[in-house]
């Protein structure tokens, strides 16, 4: 009866509560919106980093990180790790206390011909036991190395003087790790001096290029771009990628993997962003941490003694939920920044939504007498208050629900097309739905809670002569 | 339900001075009796109402209601009283314009926990009782001002209250519906164990009545019994 009478209440004054709903709709609609790229972000950072067989990540101190990738690469461009410190990492000591697989790794990006193809760069036979559960056709071993020859700009490489072009590189071997190899890392430690000193370099547009490893959405663009007619590597599908996402908008948190070794060869004087450490036993990953902390401590000290350092000052050893901690509280300020925002819009929602329903309490005082007078309790009557504020907010919100849903896509449209991301990022979570649900059923209340207070406290008596 | 007042004060003192209202009234009006309360305008009938009703408080005296001076009850269980005991007719109707006919009667019943069965079936009784079974669904903001007094004493008695309160009930309508009121009034009062008080300043509505008091001046004259029987 409350509950019919109230609803009733939300239809006597259709224009109002119509204009009330659009603030509901607009202000829970921003919120899921703003909040879904956040929360997105988050739940993709976690799966990925989940479903790597990864346990300890060695950075740059100032490096961001964020695993996931367009964002990956940001802050750890200038951090970079010497790659002969992996003789270091890859010590027989360490494997000896369990370190299994130790993977150098560069994230970089291609500029595509539709957007920005965030890359990552590994060994590519590490790719599988990297990313366990990751089904690749064909296989990456099945691949040979130098099936593909290209012209033509990879990642950007520091502008240097063109010198005499040599017309053919292409037959060039490099530090190829062969595929039929042991799943050993290749080693890398034997650094880029065979080029010259990095001024001498040549710079060619002719290069060997490795396979690319690419998600579905991206292989046309991947071939476009490095004129790869085969021996390109599709991932078809990542244990942290819904299938579903993979053929859509090349949606992939790798979208191209590329073998470390394109990159040294072009590149010799580079480092790496970051090592991934691959350990036998979980259980001794707290002491692995502990002795590579030291162990990279004394390379640095003795590296910067002969001055010949040129990597990160601080470098971190972080364990995979250490890594992951720093990357949440990363993205922690985003989130908080985004519910700020869109807490704004909650707030006119609640004034709007207290507009809304003091003046239908305002004219509806002298029938709240009446219920009084017929003997309706004050508990009664606010709860018909709130139940009208609240039947408006929640539809306001599922309204609104739907529109965060249509806004979500637009945002992610307009993200992937400002920052030339092929990522739709947001997500929408079941926790943000019942948020926001929850969200506008607060914003209903809080809106009653003063139309209840003046309610409670009328004169009976002054209405009930006032007549109606 | 006998109604007992004894020595009741009411003074308003919101205007620029003091307004006294009631000066001591004493009154006894024994269970199921129809009283009249007659009386110039402003001398204070439904200021005595509000009273009898537990919508306002006196500032002295002694209220009783059946066995209980409500005076002194609370509001919480005030409205109790309000809810179970007493029903309350207004001059302007006062039906709950969002709600149909049947849900302006029923309201009262469920706000007393009374099941949706239970008081639409009580409902449609007191709908036959005033005659008015054709009109169940309309929404009640169309009717005629005697339809919906008719609605709004159908709604005083939804609970089967012991004593009806009634402030003018007909001073809003013509001759023919007045008559039709007062003789749904009169034939409940018969019918039922229902004290009635009824305010009117036309001296022919309180024919109908079995005994007729004068309010002048804060306080209470026996005109004696004109029963129109
Ligand atoms: N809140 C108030 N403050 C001051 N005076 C009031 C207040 N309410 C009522 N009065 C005064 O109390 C007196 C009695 O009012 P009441 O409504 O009880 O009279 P009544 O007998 O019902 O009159 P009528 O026949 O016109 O309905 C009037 O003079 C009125 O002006
Ligand atoms: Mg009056």
């Amino acid at each position: 009866m409350i509950a019919s009478l109230a609803f009733r209440n939300v239809l006597r004054n259709k224009e109002r509560s119509l204009l009330t709903l659009v603030g509901v709709v607009l202000a829970i609609g921003s919120f899921v919106a703003l909040v879904s790229v956040a929360a997105g972000f988050t739940v993709r950072v976690e799966r990925e980093m989940g479903s790597r067989e990864v346990h300890i990540y060695v950075t740059g101190s100032r490096a961001s990180n964020l695993p996931v990738s367009p964002l990956a690469g940001a802050g750890s461009g200038g951090v970079s790790l010497p790659r002969d410190m992996i003789s270091i990492l890859e010590s027989q000591e360490l494997r000896n206390k369990g370190v299994s697989m130790v993977t150098p790794v560069i994230r970089s990006h291609l500029d595509g011909p539709r957007s920005v193809i965030p890359v990552i760069a590994l060994p590519l036979d590490h790719a599988q036991n990297v990313f366990k559960g990751g089904r690749f056709s064909p296989e990456p071993r099945d691949l040979k190395a130098e099936t593909v020859v290209r012209s033509g700009p990879l990642p950007a490489a520091t502008p240097e003087p063109e010198l005499s072009p040599t017309p053919e590189i292409s037959s060039s071997p490099g530090p190829t790790p062969s595929p039929t190899d042991s799943p050993a890392p290749p080693s890398l430690s034997q650094e880029p001096d065979k080029t010259g000193p990095a001024g001498a370099r040549k710079r060619s547009d002719e290069y060997t290029v490795y396979p690319a490893i690419t998600g579905q959405g991206l292989e046309r663009d991947i071939q476009e771009l490095l004129g790869v007619t085969d021996g390109v590597l599709v991932i078809e599908e990542l244990p942290f990628v819904p299938q579903a996402k993979m053929g859509s908008l090349g949606f992939l948190d790798y979208s191209v993997i590329l073998p470390i070794e394109a990159f040294f060869e072009q590149r010799p004087d580079r480092g790496v962003h970051e090592y991934w450490i691959t350990v036998e036993n979980e259980a001794v990953v707290n002491d692995i941490q502990a002795l590579l902390k030291v162990r990279i401590e004394e390379y640095v000290a003795k590296k910067e003694q002969s001055k010949d350092y040129a990597g990160a000052r601080s470098i971190e050893v972080l364990t995979r939920r250490q890594y992951l901690k720093s990357a949440r509280e990363y993205l922690g300020y985003g989130w908080l920044l985004q519910v700020a925002v869109s807490m704004v819009g909650v707030l006119i929602a609640i004034t709007a939504s207290m507009n809304t329903m003091l003046m239908s309490t305002y004219e509806r005082l002298g029938e709240y007498a009446t219920l009084r007078a017929v003997g309706a309790s004050r508990r009664v009557i606010s709860l018909t208050i709130i139940f009208e504020a609240i039947f408006l907010n929640v539809t306001g919100g599922v309204l609104g629900l739907l529109f965060g849903f249509l806004a979500t896509g637009v945002l992610d449209k307009a993200v992937a097309l400002l920052l030339e991301i092929p990522y739709p990022m947001a997500e929408v979570t079941p926790a943000l739905l019942l948020q926001a649900l929850i969200l506008s059923g607060c914003v209903g209340v809080a809106g009653a809670l003063i139309p209840c207070f003046i309610v409670s406290r009328i004169d009976l008596v002054a209405q009930l002569r006032k007549g109606l | 339900m006998e109604v007992v007042l004894r020595g009741v004060h009411k003074v308003y003192k919101t205007g620029p001075r003091p307004n006294k209202v009631l000066d001591g009234v004493d009154l006894v009006v024994p269970s199921g009796q129809f009283v009249a309360v007659t009386g110039p305008s402003g001398a204070g009938k439904s200021s005595l109402l509000y009273l009898l009703g537990c919508l306002d408080y006196p500032d002295f005296g002694e209220i009783h209601l059946g066995n209980r001076d409500v005076a002194k009850d609370g509001e919480s269980l005030r409205e109790k009283i309000r809810l179970r005991h007493i029903g309350f007719v207004f001059q302007d109707f006062r039906l709950i314009p969002a709600l149909t006919v049947l849900e302006n009667i029923t309201l009262p019943m469920q706000l007393a926990g009374l099941s949706g069965a239970e008081s639409r079936q009580r409902a449609r009784e007191l709908l036959r009782l005033i005659g008015m079974e054709r009109e169940r669904d309309q929404m009640s903001g169309v009717l005629s001002g005697g339809q919906k007094q008719k609605v709004a004493i159908a709604r005083a008695l939804a609970n089967l209250p012991e004593l009806l309160l009634a402030d003018e009930p007909t001073g809003n309508l013509d001759t023919a519906s007045t008559r039709e009121i007062l003789e749904v009034l009169q034939s409940i009062n018969k019918s039922r164990t229902l004290t009635t008080i009824m305010v009117t300043h036309d001296p022919q509505a309180a024919q109908f009545a079995e005994r007729t008091i004068e309010l002048d001046r804060g306080r209470l004259r026996e005109k004696g019994h004109e029963s129109a029987r």
